[in-house]
């Protein structure tokens, strides 16, 4: 899967799959794409803006994503389309990856940001 | 009103061609966003779940998926006429409460089962003669359709 990487300061980094769905399809090529991204940081934002729907092994690579985030750090979620908070909620995936509106909300008081 | 059908082939690629349709099926049958949203989740997963585990990703297969509107209740049957589902299988899936600390304790596979049984009022599995179901229930929401809408002002 393409996915537009930004490294921000204070060890953030942005990424936005290009795809439309994080599904069963594209999940192995954005866990392949991502995961040898994270290290080295403490805050990591998917931006779901090009996203419309999403299923469980697609949750399954964010769940991933968040295991690979070195010990303290975060994963949040922006741009969430309704699709894909409504498959967040069912799983209760939503009580340990926050979403937010915005890339820059999500971004909040991380320092520096 | 008969039951909307779709097919679809044993390919994972097709799956997300399926959603559109069922979107437009739920639309059709007049099923709120919400309502409708749900059913393409547990839908796109008891398909999956077919091409994945019924099918062994072979492709060259059908999975047959039929929506029911009865009242506020819809139906929803997946047939497959591949490898049958261990038994207990659908017994034992649940989305485990997870220790929210403990990220490590979180699943990466393994969820659609258990979602469905969370989100659906009722799920069955059986086969016969070769042909696997699984059927699930809800009571969904509706709304009324633009040509009632009309007709009513």
């Amino acid at each position: 899967m393409d996915i537009q990487f930004e490294e921000r300061q204070y060890g953030v980094l942005v990424l936005q799959p290009q795809a439309a769905r994080l599904d069963a399809v594209s999940s192995p090529g954005f866990r392949l794409s991502a995961l040898p991204r994270i290290a080295g940081h403490s805050l990591v934002v998917v931006d779901l803006a090009k996203m419309t729907a999403a299923d469980s092994t697609g949750l399954g690579a964010l769940v991933a994503l968040l295991k690979a985030i070195p010990g303290g750090g975060h994963l949040r979620l922006a741009c969430v389309p309704v699709a894909i908070r409504a498959l967040m909620a069912l799983t209760r995936l939503d009580h340990v990856i926050r979403s937010f509106d915005t890339v820059d909300a999500a971004l909040g008081d991380h320092a520096g940001a | 009103m008969a039951p909307a059908i779709h097919k679809v082939e044993s390919d994972l690629e097709k799956v997300a061609e399926l959603a559109a349709q069922l979107n437009e099926t739920c639309a059709e049958l007049g099923i709120d966003q919400a309502s409708a949203i749900t059913l393409e989740i547990c839908i796109v997963e008891a398909v999956n779940n077919a091409i994945e585990h019924a099918y062994g990703r072979r492709t060259g297969n059908l999975v047959e998926v039929s929506l029911d509107l009865r009242g506020t209740k819809l139906v929803v049957e997946i047939c497959d006429t591949g490898t049958a589902m261990q038994a207990g299988r659908l017994d034992a899936a649940c989305l485990a409460v997870h220790d929210m600390e403990d990220v490590s304790s979180w699943p990466e596979r393994g969820m659609g089962l258990g979602m469905i049984k969370d989100a659906m009022d009722e799920v069955q599995y059986t086969t016969t003669h070769g042909v696997n179901k699984l059927m699930f229930s809800t009571h969904v929401k509706l709304v009324p359709s633009p040509c009632a809408v009309e007709a009513a002002t």
